[in-house]
């Protein structure tokens, strides 16, 4: 055995390193699966579209675009902070009218 | 995850989709898994149209895959005629090429999808073997389309959840690949051993 260990020592070490960075990686992809968030809302961000809000809260999108009075011949497509350049507005205040379209969305569906 | 990829994907939709997949396939590390699956979330958001960013996502990966395989056949070609100068090294060449294209197709097929970082190597060391261009085209169309659909469709299913499952899918390829190489080297250590004690209790 120890002349195994003699002759061998790379490939024992080798295996022993590729053995603990497997188990290492494996305990890593079942927290990341045990500890996967349950469905809440995901919180508004700047990258987000219209679109993408809408169907996250589950309301209208129609009803986004008319609350931020947004032309319809305007490209729909823009993130949250392109509109808020365009329309000389925070991030922030674009948000609160987003949430508050959509709570009373929710409250008469 | 910076919040500047997910925003590039629906402010320049599909020429930035085909840039990025040109870049990652083509060996440039830029996360291109991860421009899918945001691709995918615009897509059920009804801000990306469906069959256009998987033409182009596809498109450029097989592009970028082509250019790996160009420089492999080019670069492979320029190595091996210095090095082949020697009768007995050009045998030992063209033994470790014939075996290396044995196990390019699949190679080149499960690189795409399943352990997507090997991806660009694959295509250069398979384009110095000589590989054929057909038989390489053949194998990379399939497996882009496997990759394209899957984290496509990965993003469209988990779209609330974009980080989440990136970090998941990233560490599950990682994984294998660990895996693999545990594994080889653990057949490798099984059989010194075999042979070790063979030796000690033999005549």
């Amino acid at each position: 055995m120890s002349s195994l260990w003699q002759k061998n020592k790379l490939l024992v070490l080798g295996f022993l390193a590729a053995l603990m960075l497997t188990s290492i990686l494996l305990v890593r992809l079942i927290a990341d699966v045990v500890y996967w968030p349950q469905h809440r809302d995901t919180e508004i961000s700047s990258w987000m579209t219209l679109g993408y809000v809408a169907q996250s809260y589950e309301v209208d999108k129609n009803d986004l675009v008319d609350a931020l009075s947004i032309n319809a011949d305007v490209r729909r497509h823009l993130t949250l902070q392109a509109i808020a350049d365009a329309q000389g507005l925070s991030l922030e205040q674009i948000e609160r009218t987003l949430l508050e379209t959509i709570t009373s969305q929710r409250a008469n569906p | 995850m910076t919040e500047s990829i997910l925003a590039l994907v629906p402010t320049y939709g599909l020429p930035f989709l085909l840039g990025i997949t040109i870049l990652a396939a083509a060996g440039v590390p830029v996360p291109s898994s991860m421009a899918l699956l945001v691709a995918g979330a615009f897509i059920a958001s009804g801000d990306l149209p469906l069959v256009a960013v998987f033409v182009t996502a596809l498109a450029g990966a097989l592009l970028g895959d082509q250019i790996g395989y160009l420089i492999g056949l080019r670069a492979g070609s320029a190595v091996e005629e210095r090095l082949a100068r020697k009768p007995t090294r050009a045998k030992h060449i063209a033994r470790a090429k014939s075996l290396i294209r044995r196990f390019c197709g699949v190679g080149v097929f499960l690189t795409r999808w399943l352990v997507a970082p090997l991806g660009p190597i694959t295509n250069v060391i398979c384009g110095a073997s000589d590989m054929g261009w057909m038989r390489f085209t053949l194998w990379d169309a399939f497996g882009e389309i496997a990759w394209v659909a899957i984290y496509l469709g990965l993003g469209y299913l988990f779209r609330d959840n974009l980080e989440e499952v990136a970090s998941l899918v990233g560490g599950a390829n990682w994984l294998l690949i660990a895996a693999v190489v545990a594994l080889g080297m653990g057949v490798r250590v099984l059989i010194v051993w075999r042979h070790h004690r063979h030796e000690n209790i033999g005549p």
